[in-house]
C-alpha cells in the first residue's frame, strides 16, 4: 500500500505534524498490509488555525483506503465485503510498521452489522443504498506528548470509615470518565459506584494524568485506578483475614458493601488499626511498542479498538439530496465498563461522522471563512440524525482494565466512507470527497450520463516534493515482544536499509 | 461575544402610539416585535438605532367575512398550530411552521416574518468580518460583493410566509401616527435588497388578512439544508382553485430567489383551464422557475439552487392538488 497525504492546516502548526503522522502510521492496523509506503506533508496556507478532532488524522486515511477497496472490488467484480474481510488484520499480530495488535473484533463487528442490516440480501433499487466500512483506533497514545519515562496516568485512593475517595488528574470532558473510575474502584472494593468520592482534574490535589485526548482515559487512568483499588482491597482483606483468623486470603469475599464478615466501615476500622492511614496508589505506563526506527513514536498504543458500520441512504437522483435512513454500527470495546456510556460515545461518533460526510466544510472565499457562524456552518440537527443501532463486541483485551478499550473516536471512522459507498450503491456514482453535497451528486450523475467517469472529486493528487522516505525492515508478523525485550532485541537502535 | 449596543427601549400602549414614537425619532428608532431577526442583526451592527419601539401585543386570530385575520404579533408557533388556519389555509400554517426552529417560532411573529430583513452571506456577518472583506452596499460600503458590477443590492428575501400571503392575495394593514391604510402584501415589497419594503419605516404592520375561500388548496415547500433552523434557499407557495380536474386559478410565489418574494404569474396563467398532470405541472414549474436568479449569497451553490426552483414548485403544486 502506498499512501500520500497533504494536510492543509492553515498558517499555524498546531498538531499538524502529528496529525500527518497519524494518517500514515494507523493505516496498518485495519488491513493486513505486507508492504507499506507513506508520504505526508503538512501544508501551510493563509487560513485560520486548525486542530485535530475526533479521529486525529485517521478519518482521511480511512476514507481513502475504504473507498479504494470498494472500487477495486467493483473492478474485480467481487463483493467488496469479501475483499475487505480477506484482508482484515489478525488478532495478536504485528503490523508492517511494528505496531502491535492484540485483541481484535473486526470479524465479530462485521458479522453483527451485516446480519442486522441485511446487507447481503438487501433490496436493490435505484436511490436506495447500503455501504460498509471498518476502522481501528488507538486506546491512548503509547508515547507521551512530552517524552519522558514517568507514568502516563496516576491515581491515589484514600479510604477511611466514611468511604473511599479516588484522586486522579483525568478530566471528564463529558465522555463519562469519572464514572468509569468510580465503577472500577467500586468493583474492587465491593461498593456501589455512588459510594465513591472523586477528586479529578485538580492540579493542586490530584496526581498527574496526561489528559483527555487520544482515547486514553479509560485504558490508562482506568488501569492506574485498578492498580490502586486492588492494593487497597488487599489491605482490607489482609486485615480482615487476620481479625477473622483466616489464613487463606482467597477465602475473604469482598462485595455487597462487605469485606468477609464485616461491613466496609468495620473493615476500614480494622485495617486502619492494623496499617495506619489507608492510602494506595496506582500508575500506568504503556509498554514500549514502537519499532526501532525514527518516527515510530506515533501510532503505538497498548490496544486498538475496532468498528464496522453499515450506512443506509435514500439518494434522490434528481435533486442530489442524500438522506441517511439508518446506521448499524458494531464496536469492539474490549469490555464495556459502562455500556450506556459506550453506546453514547458510539452514537455521538455516528452523528459527528455524518456531519462530516454530508455538511461540515471549512470553505474560504476572498480570503475569509465563508461560513463563520454556527447558523451558516452546518452540522446535523436531531432531524438529520437517523436511528442508530449499536452493537458492542467484547473481546476482553489482555491489557485493558477488565479488558476495556477505547470508544470515543474509533466509531466515527467507518461512518464517512460507508456513507459514500452507500451513495454509490444507490446511484452508481462515487463522490470522492466530503462533504457529499447535492450539487456534487448531480455533477457526478451528469458526468456518468455523458459517458465520462461516474464520479465527482479531485482529478489528480497534487505534486508534493516529499523527502526521501526512510526504509524500515518489517518485523516478523508474530513477533509480539514489547518493552525491554524489544529493546534488547535491537540494541543498535534504528534499523533502516 | 457579540453584545447588543446600548438602546432605549420604549413600550407604547397602542400601534398608533408606536408609529407616532417611531415617526418622532425617525432614523434613530426601529420597531421591534418578536426580535428574532432584529436582535442578532443589532449584535452584528447591521442596524445601529438608539431606540427600539416595541410593537404592542395586538389581537389574535379571528374569522371575518370569509377571511382569516391575524394580528401581526401572533407568533409563528401560534399560526402554525391554529386549528382554523390549518384547516382552511394549510399552506400558510405550513410556511409559518417551517420558519427557523421551535424556540424562535415561539418568539417570532407573523408580522415580523413579513418584514424580515433581506439576507446575504456578505451582509449577515459580524462587523469585523465585514470590515475585513470590505463593506458592501447594504451596510457601510459602496459595492455589491455578490455581483460587483451591479449598481444594486441582491440580498435575498428570506420570508417563508410572504410568498404564501402573496399567493393568497392577502392584504396588510399599516398603522401610521395619523391614519391606517391597507395594501396587498405583494405591494409591501420592492425589488431592492436594501429598500425591500415599500412601507414607511415608522408604519406599524398591525394585521394580515388572508382570504380563505372554501375549496382553495394551498401548499408551501421550503428548501434548506437541514430540517430545522435554516433560512429558505428556495421555496414555493401555491394557492390553487380547481373545478373538478381543471385549474380555475393558480397563484405561485417563490421565496429566497430574489430580493423580494417573486411572483410567477406566467405559470399560473399557463395552468388556468388545464388539467393538473405530471406534464402540465412540469411546464408550469419551468415557467415559474425562469425568472428566479439565485446568486452565490446563501447556503449551498446557486448552480444547484437554480435547478431546485423547478423541483420545489412541482412539489408545491402536487401537494396543493392533493389537499
Amino acid at each position: 500500500m502506498h499512501v500520500k497525504t497533504a494536510l492543509d492546516g492553515g498558517a499555524y502548526g498546531s498538531y499538524g505534524a502529528a496529525s500527518v503522522f497519524y494518517t500514515g502510521t494507523l493505516q496498518t492496523v485495519t488491513y493486513d498490509v505486507p508492504a507499506y509506503k507513506f508520504e505526508g506533508a503538512r501544508v501551510y496556507t493563509n487560513k485560520a488555525p486548525c486542530g485535530p478532532k475526533r479521529g486525529h488524522g485517521t478519518p482521511q486515511g480511512r476514507f481513502g483506503v475504504e473507498l479504494h477497496l470498494e472500487k477495486i472490488a467493483h473492478d474485480l467484480g467481487m463483493d467488496p465485503i469479501e475483499l475487505k474481510r480477506r484482508n482484515f488484520v489478525k488478532p495478536f499480530s504485528r503490523a508492517v510498521n511494528w505496531l502491535r495488535i492484540t485483541s481484535c473484533g473486526l470479524e465479530e463487528c462485521t458479522e453483527k452489522v451485516l446480519s442486522a442490516s441485511g446487507y447481503t440480501s438487501r433490496e436493490r433499487r435505484p436511490g436506495r443504498g447500503l455501504g460498509f466500512a471498518i476502522s481501528a483506533y488507538m486506546s491512548g497514545a503509547g508515547t507521551a506528548i512530552y517524552w519522558n519515562d514517568m507514568p502516563h496516568s496516576e491515581v491515589q485512593l484514600k479510604v477511611d470509615r466514611t468511604g473511599a475517595t479516588v484522586y486522579c488528574g483525568a478530566m471528564d470532558i463529558g465522555q463519562g470518565s469519572d464514572s468509569v473510575l468510580a465503577q472500577i474502584a467500586a468493583e474492587e472494593l465491593g461498593l456501589q459506584p455512588g459510594d465513591l468520592r472523586l477528586v479529578t482534574a485538580d492540579t493542586d490535589t490530584t496526581p498527574v494524568d496526561l489528559g483527555s485526548y487520544s482515547s486514553r482515559v479509560t485504558f490508562m487512568a482506568g488501569n492506574a485506578c485498578l492498580e490502586a483499588a486492588r492494593k487497597m482491597r488487599n489491605l482490607l482483606v489482609e486485615a480482615v483475614a487476620e481479625r477473622m483468623g483466616v489464613a487463606d486470603l482467597e477465602e475473604i469475599e469482598v462485595g455487597e458493601g462487605r469485606v468477609g464478615e464485616f461491613s466496609f466501615e468495620e473493615a476500614c476500622v480494622i485495617a486502619s488499626t492494623r496499617f495506619g492511614a489507608l492510602s494506595t496508589t496506582g500508575s500506568y505506563k504503556p509498554p514500549r511498542i514502537g519499532g526501532p526506527f525514527k518516527g515510530s513514536g506515533v501510532g503505538p498504543s497498548p490496544a486498538y479498538s475496532y468498528s464496522a458500520a453499515v450506512v443506509e441512504v435514500e439518494a434522490d437522483g434528481r435533486t442530489g439530496i442524500v438522506e441517511v435512513k439508518r446506521v448499524w454500527i458494531a464496536h469492539d470495546i474490549g469490555r464495556a465498563i459502562n455500556p450506556l456510556l459506550v453506546i453514547g460515545q458510539v452514537e455521538g461518533s455516528v452523528y459527528m461522522g455524518l456531519g462530516e460526510a454530508l455538511m461540515e466544510e471549512q470553505e474560504y472565499r476572498k480570503g475569509l471563512h465563508k461560513w463563520p457562524s454556527m447558523l451558516e456552518y452546518k452540522s446535523p440537527t436531531f432531524l438529520e440524525t437517523p436511528p442508530i443501532e449499536t452493537f458492542l463486541v467484547e473481546t476482553v483485551d489482555p491489557e485493558g482494565p477488565y479488558g476495556a478499550k477505547e470508544a470515543g473516536q474509533g466509531p466515527l471512522l467507518p461512518v464517512i466512507p460507508a456513507l459514500n459507498a452507500a451513495v454509490f450503491d444507490a446511484l452508481g456514482v462515487w463522490i470522492d470527497e466530503i462533504p457529499v453535497t447535492p450539487e456534487k451528486v448531480l455533477r457526478a450523475l451528469e458526468s456518468k450520463a455523458k459517458g465520462a467517469e461516474p464520479r465527482y472529486g479531485p482529478k489528480v493528487f497534487p505534486e508534493v516534493p516529499y523527502p526521501e522516505p526512510i526504509k524500515v525492515e518489517p518485523p516478523a508478523p508474530d513477533d509480539l515482544r514489547v518493552g525491554a525485550e524489544l529493546e534488547t532485541a535491537f540494541p543498535e537502535g534504528p534499523r533502516v536499509r | 461575544m457579540l453584545r447588543l449596543p446600548r438602546l432605549r427601549y420604549l413600550r407604547p400602549g397602542s400601534a398608533t402610539e408606536a408609529a407616532a414614537l417611531a415617526a418622532e425619532h425617525g432614523v434613530r428608532a426601529m420597531l421591534v416585535a418578536g426580535g428574532t431577526d432584529l436582535v442578532p442583526n443589532l449584535k452584528r451592527r447591521q442596524f445601529e438605532p438608539e431606540i427600539l419601539v416595541q410593537v404592542p401585543r395586538l389581537p389574535g386570530i379571528r374569522r371575518e367575512n370569509g377571511s382569516l385575520v391575524l394580528g401581526a404579533t401572533v407568533t409563528l408557533a401560534e399560526a402554525a398550530a391554529n386549528v382554523e388556519l390549518v384547516a382552511a389555509l394549510p399552506g400558510y400554517a405550513e410556511a409559518a411552521g417551517l420558519v427557523s426552529s421551535p424556540p424562535l417560532r415561539n418568539a417570532g411573529t407573523v408580522g415580523g416574518n413579513l418584514c424580515v430583513d433581506t439576507r446575504c452571506n456578505y451582509y449577515n456577518q459580524t462587523f469585523e468580518w465585514r470590515k475585513a472583506i470590505g463593506f458592501c452596499l447594504k451596510k457601510d460600503g459602496d459595492i455589491c460583493l455578490v455581483a460587483p458590477g451591479s449598481p444594486r443590492c441582491w440580498a435575498v428575501s428570506s420570508s417563508d410566509t410572504a410568498p404564501m400571503a402573496i399567493a393568497l392575495g392577502a392584504t396588510v394593514e399599516l398603522a401610521g401616527p395619523d391614519a391606517t391604510r391597507t395594501i396587498p402584501v405583494a405591494a409591501l415589497y420592492q425589488d431592492d435588497g436594501i429598500e425591500y419594503l415599500s412601507k414607511q419605516p415608522y408604519e406599524v404592520l398591525t394585521e394580515i388578512r388572508l382570504p380563505a375561500e372554501a375549496g382553495l388548496r394551498t401548499a408551501y415547500v421550503k428548501l434548506r439544508r437541514r430540517g430545522s433552523i435554516d433560512f429558505p434557499i428556495a421555496g414555493a407557495a401555491v394557492a390553487l382553485k380547481l373545478d373538478g380536474e381543471l385549474v380555475v386559478s393558480c397563484r405561485i410565489a417563490l421565496s429566497a430567489v430574489a430580493a423580494h418574494p417573486l411572483e410567477a404569474p406566467a405559470a399560473g396563467e399557463f395552468l388556468a383551464g388545464k388539467r393538473l398532470d405530471a406534464e402540465t405541472i412540469a411546464t408550469a414549474a419551468e415557467l415559474a422557475a425562469k425568472p428566479a436568479r439565485p446568486l452565490d449569497n446563501t447556503d449551498l451553490t446557486h448552480f444547484w439552487r437554480k435547478r431546485m426552483v423547478r423541483v420545489v414548485v412541482e412539489k408545491a403544486l402536487a401537494a396543493a392538488a392533493a389537499r
